[in-house]
């Protein structure tokens, strides 16, 4: 079975339940503490795929994701570019995707800084589910979740700092359109996020960061309908394996 | 070394307009926009990109930039920066990046506000002492925080800007001191002793004092000190260690005093109170609470209470697989003083407790139960009647709340469960009850149990976590005081999560691995408490307080000793562990220090550089304190105090008609007490871990108010794929003023009724008990102390008698008893404010299966509507309708809350929702029927017609008596549910419909009738 990497420590805080979604889909989840990766991250080598859960990396101080961001760089940058390259999946879960964002991973490898994670247009962290739509994206990890708008797909969200926002809004979002990296959207404006993104994957659609926490929405009763198979945060992670498996 | 000042603004002007929008800017004043600021000492290449997001904020570095950016200059900068030894989240985030990506930094932070005013209106002397007050009101606290107002030009100066020596920084602030350890010569008269102990913040009483100086007269102590090298009168050292392990925050010396109680009035008096006395209790906590929790055990024959009264939290047995314990904690004062630091530090401070239950758990759930006052004074109100000292009550609970957040959600813990309340007996000190629920496993891999320490002589004194500075230096006897002006600021402190989350994840990985052999938190009393209380294990200790690492230079060892730092834990690691350990603490990016070594000599020893500065019998310290004793008198159902009434109620109207019943149902849906907390409760995160199947709001579109919280048990190691916990919590101080041993009662009911709605096992339920007490000791400005010692034992005795009949034994408890103010009104007159007399109930239970939750909102039309409980009618006095309006007789005789009837309800109820015959479950409690009613409507968006003659009064639908559910049931279940029943009392009182109306046939003349989409309105509010 395929090894999953679950990212942990310095203030991160959802690797178990990430790391329980990689299991029920068939991967053997390892959750590593991020100062065992950075002392040698050789380490990645052994592994198909990999989650940097939600969290509050070093207490959200000077911008969620930021000093994690550069730990990892820092330390990590050339394992971890060549692991993405090799075509290994990576999921970055709220704080993950602020990281992934930071680290240089998203949107777009090796260019300066385009996008960024604003605070929510309300101001405030915010603990709800929303409805999800999945456009036409190249992303793995969301490739065939249908988008039913009569039984819209909910995960929850909580977070403070999720508003996709840049610079140059328009020619930013051109472009991500044009090469369909757009795998999650809001179905309603949430938090002000451009063009209502939740999530956004690399240009070679192995990398997915989303604000969203499909990792909460496994099992049909964390689901506030409580109905059965409204719970549809699995089918991301099991459209991985699927692909790990393919390969 | 070279220092730099960079400050940090957000490039997008609607962060500022957010803020601006969100604050009572002064008159005159615009807009203001908030930057951040960072002192950097380092190197001189050092790279300092980490501090800032170059597209979403821009850097100042230098008074020119500083003009060149700002573009139009603002009419006054607001300097805030933290006082020396203040805890600084940020600046130490920073300075640890800098360390891990370019080179060591000395870091320390503020912030800037730029004040942009109207044309024409000048930076004068008025508008600077204008603004400075607004900003210690609303964005700063002078208590932790430096604020200076100056003007634009004065901001643009070399000295603010590049003055090597600015700011003070916590870190390079060397307290000198030369003497690092005093010895007290004993003082002679018994009056000396007393204002020595007063003048140290000692808060001893005279039969203490008495005892402390037979101790040093005994001629085997003074032996033993001539061995040891000690001089024969205590050191700082020691006076401090007594003091903190005798506080009343530690000891609980209220609830363990002998008390003679009796009733002042006859029988006949109290309208169907109960009668108690007179009794002669020898201590409240053991005849009372262990009593109700060892005869539920023994007579019910209870295996499942892994551990009681006698560790951090209570621990049950939920599963053969789990043990899952619970704590619930008061941070009253420090939240008075710093409602953000003090709610922050008192949810990270119970987290801590759960993480040193047994061999140490794993916090999974938190809860918060929060009491203000109203926070709706105006700012004319608050100038003529708030006593100097006291903040907005609306400004404490934002900051309250936005400790409550940070600690939750930073920690990754789910707030499940909670409550406002409100009372301007709230007003001098807030309540922050702040409660953990944490699961360990039964078995630890090593096949050991998880519930018991097993510390053995020679193992280490670690201590693990965070470092000690002076604050929180003498927190345990500070909160065993009255709070007045002259409060310590010392006592007040700022949380860390980050360090403390780390500490967490470590200790989890040490204990899985096992690394130690015992573990208990840093809480009150600092490791004077820690190291004393593990000592009881092996029957001594002894440590070196000069090895204990520390925040800054200069501290003395007393303060050392009872510093009461946070995220600190006290660990016992055997010598053989201790490299393995010390590996794994730095893997995790933690802090661990050996202090000394458990040992059997029966003294608890404290070196300093090896030299000997304290020695004490472990004995004296934690078994011979003497009970004090109290006089408890109870006068009788009282009239409620009031320090300020703010408006004159208005009669109730004639509710014969529709228009004025409606303006009462609004008045009383949009109290603060009963409307939606949900803008509040929605920036808790209150599903991470991902198992909180119980949210705490409910209904199709997620803002009914869910009954109590449910975490599913699975992911946290339990055997069984469904089984939950439930927890809830029932507050009621409302009718204190009649009668305690009544409120107390309902407090349970409450709680217990919430965990009943959502699908709890009322044979499978344990309870929590937290008292909050204004002084119940004689004192000059207590005449009423007799009496509130009576409120406290009939408290007691209401809990008990109710527990015992339930079956529902309590397996943890706590208690704050000095909940006073007395200060200074704005026109000079005295003025005491206490705390009506309040009693939380936390309950917890077993959900069998978490599938079968129920929630509070209806969820289809043409389903029956049931009350189920009691039905009599129960005076309004205390309830929101007598809150709001003038109601004559509101007062009356009580009917007898019959006990064993309401348990066969509960199972009954139980028993139903089990077999899925229940579509929804709701507690009638703050706001009576209607309320309750109101709450299910809206939550499903469902109409109703209630057509009852049992909901025919003004009485019906807002009186707040106990016991009662309302029910709703699909048709095709209503026989079996009826059945169900059995005898249990229950009344059908209407049926859900699709109307969009909640409408009440026989309450008025004409039709009552109230629109959904308008309750739900009303209830939102704008709180």
């Amino acid at each position: 079975m395929p090894k999953a990497m679950i990212l942990c420590g310095d203030g991160l805080n959802c690797e178990r339940e990430t790391a329980s979604a990689f299991d029920a889909a068939g991967f053997v989840s390892c959750i590593t503490h991020i100062n065992e990766l950075v002392r040698n991250p050789k380490i990645l080598g052994s592994f198909q795929a990999m989650g940097i859960p939600g969290g509050f990396s070093f207490g959200d101080e000077l911008g969620s994701g930021q000093i994690l961001a550069k730990k990892l760089r820092t330390f990590s940058s050339d394992e971890l570019r060549d692991f993405v390259r090799r075509g290994n999946p990576v999921i970055g879960i709220c704080n993950g995707f602020q990281a992934l964002v930071k680290l240089g991973l998203l949107p777009w490898p090796d260019t300066p800084q385009e996008i960024a994670l604003a605070h929510n247009s309300a101001g405030d962290f915010i603990n709800r589910w929303v409805e999800v739509e999945f456009p036409d994206s190249i992303c793995i990890w969301t490739k065939g979740i249908e988008d039913d708008a009569r039984i819209p797909i909910q995960y929850p969200v909580r977070h403070g700092e999720g508003r996709v926002t840049a610079a140059d809004e328009s020619k930013v979002l051109q472009e991500l359109k044009r090469r369909r990296q757009i795998p999650l959207r809001y179905r309603q404006d949430f938090n002000g996020s451009m063009d209502r993104i939740a999530g956004l994957c690399d240009p070679s659609g192995v990398v997915f960061g989303l604000m969203p926490h499909p990792e909460a929405a496994v099992s049909d009763w964390l689901h506030p309908s409580k109905e059965k198979g409204s719970a549809r945060g699995l089918d991301i992670f099991k459209n991985a394996k699927r692909y790990v498996d393919e390969r | 070394m070279n220092m730099r000042r960079i400050e940090i603004h957000q490039r997008e002007a609607s962060a500022s307009r957010r803020l601006t929008s969100r604050w009572n800017l002064p008159p005159g004043v615009t807009r203001v926009s908030v930057g951040q600021v960072f002192w950097v000492t380092g190197a001189a290449g050092i790279d300092t990109t980490v501090l800032s997001d170059p597209l979403l904020q821009t850097r100042i570095e230098s008074i020119g930039e500083s003009v060149t950016a700002v573009g139009s200059p603002p009419t006054l900068v607001i300097d805030v920066r933290w006082r020396a030894g203040v805890t600084d989240n940020r600046a130490q985030a920073s300075a640890e990046a800098m360390d891990l990506l370019s080179t060591a930094a000395t870091v320390a932070s503020g912030d800037v506000y730029y004040v942009y005013c109207d044309d024409g209106v000048q930076a004068d002397e008025d508008l600077r002492i204008l603004v400075g007050a607004w900003a210690r009101r609303e964005v700063a606290n002078p208590l932790v925080q430096k604020i200076s107002v100056r003007a634009w030009g004065e901001h643009l100066q070399y000295e603010i800007w590049e003055h090597p020596s600015a700011p003070k920084n916590a870190n390079k602030k060397q307290i000198q001191s030369g003497v690092m350890v005093e010895s007290f010569p004993l003082p002679s008269s018994m009056e000396d002793w007393l204002r020595w102990s007063q003048e140290n913040f000692w808060a001893l009483n005279r039969s203490e004092l008495q005892q402390v100086r037979d101790y040093f007269s005994n001629p085997q102590v003074r032996m033993r000190r001539f061995e040891v090298g000690l001089p024969e009168s205590p050191t700082d050292v020691e006076m401090e260690v007594i003091a903190q392990t005798w506080s009343e925050h530690c000891k609980h010396k209220i609830f363990a005093a002998e008390i003679d109680y009796c009733e002042a009035a006859t029988d006949s008096n109290f309208g169907g109170l109960k009668v108690i006395g007179p009794l002669n209790i020898n201590g409240l906590f053991k005849s009372e609470i262990v009593r109700a929790t060892r005869e539920v055990e023994a007579s019910r024959g209870l295996g499942w209470l892994s551990s009681t009264f006698s560790d951090n939290a209570g621990m049950v047995r939920f599963d053969e697989a789990i043990d899952v314990s619970i704590k619930v904690e008061t941070h009253n004062s420090p939240s008075a003083l710093d409602p953000y630091g003090g709610a922050l530090t008192g949810i990270l401070g119970v987290n801590r407790d759960i993480l040193g239950v047994g061999m140490g758990a794993r916090p999974v759930a938190n809860t918060d139960v929060l009491c203000f006052g109203l926070p709706d004074w105006s700012e004319k109100q608050v100038e003529e009647n708030l006593p100097s000292g006291l903040k907005h009550p609306r400004r404490i609970m934002e900051g309250v709340h936005r400790g409550i957040q940070d600690g939750g959600n930073k920690s990754g813990i789910p707030v499940i469960n909670g409550a406002f309340v409100f009372d301007e007996g709230y007003c001098g000190k807030p309540l922050v009850y702040c409660g953990t629920i944490g699961v360990s496993p039964a078995r630890l891999p090593d096949g050991s149990s998880g519930s018991k320490k097993r510390v053995l002589p020679g193992d280490l004194v670690v201590m693990a976590g965070g470092r000690v500075g002076k604050d929180g230096i003498h927190g345990a006897t500070f909160s065993s005081l009255e709070l007045n002006e002259a409060s310590p600021q010392s006592a007040v402190q700022i949380g860390d999560p980050l360090t403390q989350k780390r500490l967490a994840d470590f200790i989890l990985a040490a204990r899985d691995l096992g690394l130690y052999s015992g573990i208990t938190d840093n809480g009150a009393g600092g490791l004077s408490s820690s190291v004393g209380e593990m000592a009881q294990f092996t029957g001594g200790a002894a440590i070196d307080a000069s090895l204990v690492p520390l925040k800054y230079s200069g501290l003395k060892p007393w303060e050392i000793i009872v510093s009461e730092s946070q995220e600190r834990m006290t660990v016992s690691v055997p010598e053989s562990r201790w490299p393995a350990f010390s590996d794994l603490a730095k893997l995790h990016g933690v802090e661990v220090t050996r202090l000394g070594s458990f040992d059997e000599s029966g003294e608890f020893m404290i070196f300093w550089n090896g030299r000997t500065v304290g020695c004490l019998k472990l004995d004296f310290l934690h078994k011979e304190l003497r009970p004090m004793a109290i006089q408890a008198i109870w006068s009788g159902p009282q009239k409620k105090p009031e320090w300020i009434r703010r408006s004159d109620k208005n009669p109730v109207p004639d509710t014969t008609r529709a228009t004025a019943f409606r303006e009462i149902a609004r008045s009383i849906i949009s109290r603060p007490n009963v409307a939606s907390k949900e803008a509040w409760v929605r920036r808790f995160d209150h599903e991470v871990q991902a198992a909180t199947v119980g949210k705490p709001f409910t209904g199709v579109a997620a803002d009914g108010p869910a009954n109590s919280g449910v975490i599913w048990l699975k992911p946290h190691g339990a055997a069984d794929p469904y089984v939950g916990v439930v927890v809830s919590s029932g507050i009621n101080s409302k009718v204190a003023h009649v009668d305690t041993y009544m409120s107390a009662q309902l407090s349970l009911d409450e709680a217990v009724r919430n965990l009943i709605c959502s699908g709890g096992d009322p044979d499978h339920t344990c309870l929590v008990d937290n008292f909050c007490w204004p002084d119940p000791l004689p004192g000059p400005n207590n005449p009423d102390h007799a009496h509130k010692a009576a409120q406290l034992v009939r408290a007691c005795r209401g809990l008990a008698d109710t527990a015992i009949a339930w079956g529902m034994p309590f397996v943890s408890g706590k208690d704050s008893m000095k909940n006073d103010f007395s200060g200074m009104r704005p026109d000079g007159t005295r003025v005491k404010i206490s705390i009506p007399p309040t009693v939380l109930v936390t309950a917890m239970a077993k959900v069998p299966d978490v599938r079968k939750l129920v929630s509070s909102d209806f969820k289809k039309s043409d389903a029956a509507i049931y009350v189920c409980g009691p039905m009599a009618s129960w005076p309004l006095e205390g309830s929101e309708l007598c809150d709001a309006w003038h109601v004559p007789e509101a007062r009356g005789d009580y009917p007898r809350f019959d006990l064993a009837s309401q348990l066969e309800l509960y199972r009954k109820v139980h028993r139903a929702i089990g077999s899925g015959l229940i579509e929804s479950c709701h507690d009638v409690s703050d706001g009576g029927l209607f309320v309750a009613l109101a709450e299910s409507a809206i939550g499903g968006r469902k109409g109703a017609m209630i057509d009852s003659p049992h909901v025919g009064s003004l009485g019906d639908l807002f009186h707040e008596g106990p016991g009662r559910l309302v029910i709703s049931v699909s048709p095709e279940n209503e026989a079996a549910f009826v059945e169900s029943l059995g005898g249990a009392s229950h009344v059908r009182i209407g049926t859900t419909n699709d109307a969009g109306a909640l409408s009440f046939k026989n309450v008025c003349e004409d039709l009552l009738e109230f629109g959904v989409l308008e309750l739900n309105r009303w209830w939102k509010g704008d709180l």
